[in-house]
């Protein structure tokens, strides 16, 4: 996630440079073909650009807006993966009685679980290999038995489950109880649908193909709307307003897959880790991770 | 001393943070040491952001961070050498969407310079996939004997997590108007000479793995040879790793690549070998120095 206010051109213009470069020789052509061979019939009265242009505007802040509300839906499931980690932490350390022998030590493998599922959700989503992580929080054989699992965090949540269920055989959380603990680890379980929806269920493909197809057609036919008016000064014109229309179009494309391990990402990395330095705050741990900061103004 | 120590350089660019999903592949196959380093004007003024910069490394068997000063490629190198490094983390530089004919890329001079084989990635990155094994290792040869350190050093790669080895190796096509070109080249100029050539090259290897051949460019055949067998990672020599005036830009076969490729410097010591082991869950089949390497 980007944090810095001021954006560097180099963020933006490689992106567009293509595209802008080739609209502006094209730009050039239709100039030259206009000024110096007199192809006057290559102009065009300025009236059906407006309306095209208009339109076109409607439908990219559409497909934008569409993409910045997959962006904010992923940032809140993972605000909210931060609520149900300090509320499981907090159930598992009040509601599961700690006093007999065994008791606090299953208490700290719970939780222990829970930092682990939030490692190996932000590994899952962002196609990385988990286990040198885990091997922080989980011992060896725990590791070991996860690696039949193709999706780590549900088996981690399987874990967590059966510990409970543990507990509760063990008489050491009541059924009230158990069925609390059973509905934060439900909450997990929605969030990490959620996350996967988002990242495997694209934008339908239209609202990709459609916006990149109508603005790149409206900027070939901008010059020939410029041409009469504006005469040698329309290549400069028309590829401005053609970078605002691509950039728009390269901002939706940009925020439409949050779990894409790019600089747009949600900022799984910086959650994972309040969320283990809070988890490690409640086992009581004296060595805790240090919070983490912007990274050259992205928040990773 | 079994651990595989690695050097990232970093410049915070967004190459960097993709690259960290290929040092959490090798970090769960070798036990890893991992220095990151950065090189500024003033050691203390990205120390903040150097501590936050891959912060799953944290979770390593070990990480240290360093900010270096001068140079980078020089800095780099000379570090390098100082910690005996296994290998340099070194992604490709963002794009910057302008022609740079006469940029000179960092990994081209860490080549140079030869302190350790670097790792790098290509623009294809993100298709890679990283949660995998790595389970094939590709090797551009061209048949000369400088190939002998980088078939090696990937031969012994392969070895250790019980990975494939495929050979790729490309024949330069052949016309009336290149003859002349082609006959001084020593490059062999048939897909049966080229195959006898590694033959002979390996003879002491025993078995030769198998040897793709493909007629054409080299910048462009190894990429392709490499996408269809597969590939996890890639070992290019220096030679194929950098084109240009003075070889100082990465070569279109880096650059495209399907996976990540380790370059392996020309000047790098003949007995320069890597000592890790692996993980114990790395490899089924244990064959740590293969009879090959």
């Amino acid at each position: 996630m980007i944090v810095r206010d001021h954006l560097p051109w180099t963020r933006v213009w490689p992106q567009v440079s293509k595209h802008l470069g080739r609209l502006f020789l094209y730009d050039a052509t239709i100039v030259a073909l206009y000024v110096f061979a007199g192809a006057h019939f290559l102009a065009m009265p300025g009236l059906p650009l407006t309306i095209i242009g208009s339109a076109i505007g409607v439908f990219l802040a559409f497909r934008t807006g569409s993409a910045y509300d997959r962006w904010w839906e992923a940032r809140t499931l993972w605000g909210g993966l931060v609520n149900s980690s300090r509320t499981l932490a907090r159930q598992v350390l009040t509601l599961i009685t700690s006093s007999e022998p065994g008791a606090r030590e299953q208490q700290q493998s719970i939780i222990k679980m829970q930092i682990a599922f939030v490692y190996a959700l932000r590994c899952h989503l962002r196609g990385q290999n988990p286990y040198p992580e885990l091997g922080n929080v989980l011992p060896e054989e725990s590791i070991h038995a996860l690696r039949k699992y193709r999706n780590i965090p549900a088996a981690l949540l399987l874990r967590m489950g059966e510990e409970i269920q543990s507990a509760y055989e063990k008489g050491r959380v009541d059924s009230i109880r158990l069925t609390r603990l059973d509905e934060t680890l439900t909450e997990l379980t929605n969030i990490q649908g959620a996350c996967e929806r988002i990242k495997n269920t694209p934008l339908p493909r239209q609202y990709d193909y459609f916006p990149r197809l109508l603005v790149t057609f409206f900027c070939l036919l901008l010059p020939l709307g410029f041409v009469e008016n504006l005469g040698l000064a329309t290549p400069i014109a028309s590829t401005f307003v053609s970078f605002a229309f691509i950039v728009l179009d390269t901002i939706g494309r940009d925020i439409e897959t949050p779990f894409a391990n790019t600089v747009h990402d949600t900022p799984m990395t910086t959650l994972t880790r309040t969320i283990e330095i809070d988890l490690r705050q409640h086992l009581g741990e004296r060595e805790i991770p240090t919070e983490l900061h912007p990274v050259a103004g992205f928040v990773y | 001393m079994n651990e595989l120590k690695l050097l990232f350089a970093t410049n915070f660019s967004d190459s960097c943070f993709r690259a960290i999903r290929a040092v959490a592949q090798m970090a769960d196959a070798f036990p890893l040491s991992v220095t990151i380093a950065n090189v500024c004007d003033s050691p203390k003024s990205n120390r903040r952001e150097l501590n936050s910069f891959f912060a799953e490394a944290d979770h390593y068997d070990s990480c240290r961070r360093i900010t270096l000063t001068g140079k980078p490629s020089e800095a780099i190198a000379a570090y390098t050498r100082e910690e005996h490094f296994d290998m340099i983390i070194s992604p490709g530089s963002d794009r910057i969407g302008i022609p740079r004919p006469f940029h000179q890329s960092l990994r081209s001079a860490l080549l140079r310079n030869g302190s350790a084989p670097i790792w790098t990635t290509s623009r294809g990155l993100e298709q890679a996939d990283f949660r995998r094994p790595i389970k094939t290792i590709a090797v551009g040869i061209d048949g000369s004997d400088s190939d002998l350190t980088h078939l090696n050093l990937a031969a012994s790669f392969a070895g250790r997590i019980d990975a494939k080895l495929r050979l790729l190796t490309v024949v330069p096509p052949v016309s009336e108007g290149t003859l002349i070109t082609q006959a001084v080249a020593p490059q062999p100029l048939h897909p049966s000479v080229a195959i006898e050539r590694i033959e002979y090259l390996l003879r002491a290897w025993g078995q030769v793995p198998t040897v793709d051949v493909a007629l054409g460019s080299p910048y462009k055949e190894l990429q392709r040879m490499a996408m269809r067998c597969d590939a996890d990672l890639l070992f290019l020599t220096e030679a194929q790793s950098c084109q240009g005036m003075f070889f100082r830009q990465i070569s279109n076969t880096v650059n495209n690549s399907p996976c990540a490729v380790i370059s392996i410097p020309s000047s790098l010591p003949a007995r320069f070998k890597w000592s890790f082991q692996p993980k114990r869950h790395a490899h089924h089949a244990v064959e740590l120095e293969p009879a090959y390497a």
